[in-house]
């Protein structure tokens, strides 16, 4: 992974390994891939919890989130989000030892981390069963969400 | 007959900050409380049954997954029970890496607790993201201290949540000493926060309730208790693991999806966590825990369930100093996991989750499949204490003002650090006054 430099973009792909669930990680390694070495200013991180993001957010001035989205949203689309104006629909988490990404990015705000500019792209996705591999309309979702990050950040 | 404009409800809807999903009744005739039922509506998970017929070395990676925040006191409990029937000794080395496991919950466990879940409560705030406005290097070192935790178990256990390295006889695979030496320095840090954090959380102010708790969990002659040990009470009784199912009971109630403990034959309440721990093996702490009590003046035996937070924060110390310990004189084990061969047999052990004693009895066959299976988690044994202190601490802080009421509800109820999914195995509070 590319080490983080200052006025840096961040990419993280949030997921785990289960079925489409994997769509964020897909996504953040298609881009990694493609620009190793080519970029000094964007780096890419794979989580499995969003809090994780609070050990990257220091020095980074525009973070992009990938995530897969379950709900309101067909197989495979991909929607795109401004945070904080674009508020993200909370729902409880299934766990709440764990904090979910709307809080995790509501506590940086509050401990005053948050970058100055934060995206957040979601897949759509419907199958997140252990063990099972992402559905075919996922894997193309990433790979279009890849391409459209690679185009954006050509010139970083 | 009273009259029902008389009758008083309160209600918390969602309790907050605990781990699953139950809710809170409290009903009053005037101001006379007549019942109180922690309400539990999680769905069984019925993960006992599950087990039956299963082979025997499924069941550590079954059972961590009854928590994500205490999943190796599952594969502790179960794999030391198995190990009992199947006749397995394991080695010095192998009890010494469980150990490293278990501290690892414990710091990521206490760490998100008292900083994050009940913290909150003592400085007047909604949730740790509030409290971050004004205590921003509180919550970050909570969150660094949790890290660790998880660190340790991601190294131990193959990952943070939910650890797949733990077998029957011992692990899958022994870390190698480089892999140990790089958490080295963070947990030298870390040894240092949690000291601060103590002290920290001694300056809290905490209500004035105590109670004659009867308070229960495993003492060991030489160790502070996790693995291993007699279950001792406060009241000076103490048992066998093996004679544990004689003494504790497990019992349906309608308001409950989970069993409710007690014991004995007057079906009394008992307490398990912290405070029982440190009450009763308070000399076993490691140093720095020990200096660090006396440091702030924690006074021992403390029936002050509201200090419960004091005690994560001192036994977060102890599990520091001795990951250090274990980080600094680590050599890869010759043998990291025990050979052995099927019989039938039955194998029960108790272990220290970092909310209380559990306690896990199985029984196999010649062929390794699991014939039985139960399973006692903390909350459970918690739970019926809980309705007895809330039954015990309402006319302290009946108010008209029932959201207040609520809260101070909800803080006593985090004092346990309930995990309500494991018990089933949030709260709703309702009170209803009648008179």
């Amino acid at each position: 992974m590319a080490e983080i430099k200052r006025q840096s973009h961040l990419l993280v792909g949030l997921g785990s390994p289960h079925g489409d669930d994997q769509a964020g990680w897909l996504v953040v390694s298609g881009v990694e891939q493609r620009l190793a070495g080519y970029s000094k200013t964007l780096a890419c991180r794979l989580a499995k919890s969003p809090s994780d993001l609070l050990d990257w957010l220091d020095e980074v001035t525009h973070l992009i989130v990938c995530d897969a989205c379950e709900s309101a949203t067909q197989l495979g689309e991909l929607r795109f989000w401004h945070w904080p104006e674009d508020r993200v629909v909370r729902t409880r988490s299934s766990n709440s030892h764990q904090l979910g990404l709307p809080e995790v990015l509501d506590l940086a705000t509050t401990l005053g981390r948050l970058p100055a500019q934060v995206e957040i792209r979601t897949i759509g996705c419907a199958a997140f069963a252990p063990g099972t591999e992402p559905s075919l309309p996922v894997r193309d979702a990433c790979s279009r969400l890849a391409q459209q990050l690679l185009e954006d950040f050509a010139d970083a | 007959m009273t009259s029902p404009q008389n009758t008083r409800t309160i209600k918390v809807e969602a309790l907050t900050r605990v781990e699953g999903e139950g809710g809170l009744f409290v009903r009053l005739v005037g101001d006379r409380i007549e019942d109180v039922q922690l309400t539990i509506f999680e769905p069984p998970r019925l993960f006992e049954a599950l087990l039956r017929g299963r082979k025997l070395e499924e069941v550590p990676d079954i059972t961590a997954r009854i928590c994500g925040i205490c999943p190796v006191a599952y594969q502790m409990s179960s794999v030391h029970a198995l190990e009992m029937a199947l006749g397995i000794e394991i080695t010095e080395d192998i009890r010494r890496l469980r150990r490293l496991l278990y501290c690892g919950e414990w710091i990521e466990s206490h760490a998100l607790h008292v900083h994050l879940l009940h913290a909150p409560d003592f400085l007047g705030y909604d949730s740790g993201i509030d409290m971050a406005k004004d205590f921003p290097n509180e919550v970050n070192r909570g969150l660094r201290l949790k890290k660790h935790g998880n660190q340790l178990l991601e190294m131990l256990g193959g990952r943070a949540i939910h650890p797949i390295n733990v077998a029957v006889g011992g692990f899958y695979r022994a870390p190698r000493r480089d892999e140990v030496a790089a958490l080295i320095p963070d947990f030298e840090w870390g040894l240092q926060a949690a000291v601060d954090t103590t002290r920290w959380l001694a300056t809290l102010d905490f209500p004035d309730f105590t109670r004659a708790y009867d308070m229960v969990c495993l003492v060991h002659p030489d160790e502070y208790p996790m693995n291993e040990g007699r279950v001792v009470s406060t009241t000076g009784s103490s048992w066998d693991v093996r004679d544990y199912e004689q003494e504790f009971h497990e019992d349906h109630v309608a308001h409950s999806t989970a069993l409710q403990s007690s014991r004995g034959e007057r079906q009394a309440c008992y307490h398990v966590g912290p405070l029982a721990r440190i009450n009763l093996n308070r000399d076993r702490l490691s140093p720095t825990a020990r200096r660090t009590a006396d440091e702030i003046g924690f006074e021992t035996p403390c029936w002050n369930p509201f200090r419960a937070i004091i005690a994560r924060g001192l036994e977060l110390i102890h599990a520091y100093e001795e990951t250090l310990d274990i980080l600094r004189t680590y050599r890869p084990p010759a043998i990291a996991r025990i050979k052995y061969e099927y019989r039938a047999g039955q194998g029960c052990a108790a272990t220290e989750a970092p909310r209380g004693l559990i306690y896990h009895r199985y029984e196999v066959d010649d062929a390794g499949l699991v014939t039985f299976a139960k399973i006692v988690p903390p909350t459970s044994q918690n739970q019926r204490q809980i309705e007895d202190d809330l039954r015990d601490y309402l006319p302290h802080i009946l108010t008209e003002d029932e959201a207040a009421t609520a809260r101070h509800c909800e803080k006593l109820v985090r004092c346990y650090d309930p995990c309500i999914s494991c018990s089933t195995h949030f709260l709703k509070l309702t009170v209803q006054r009648d008179g």
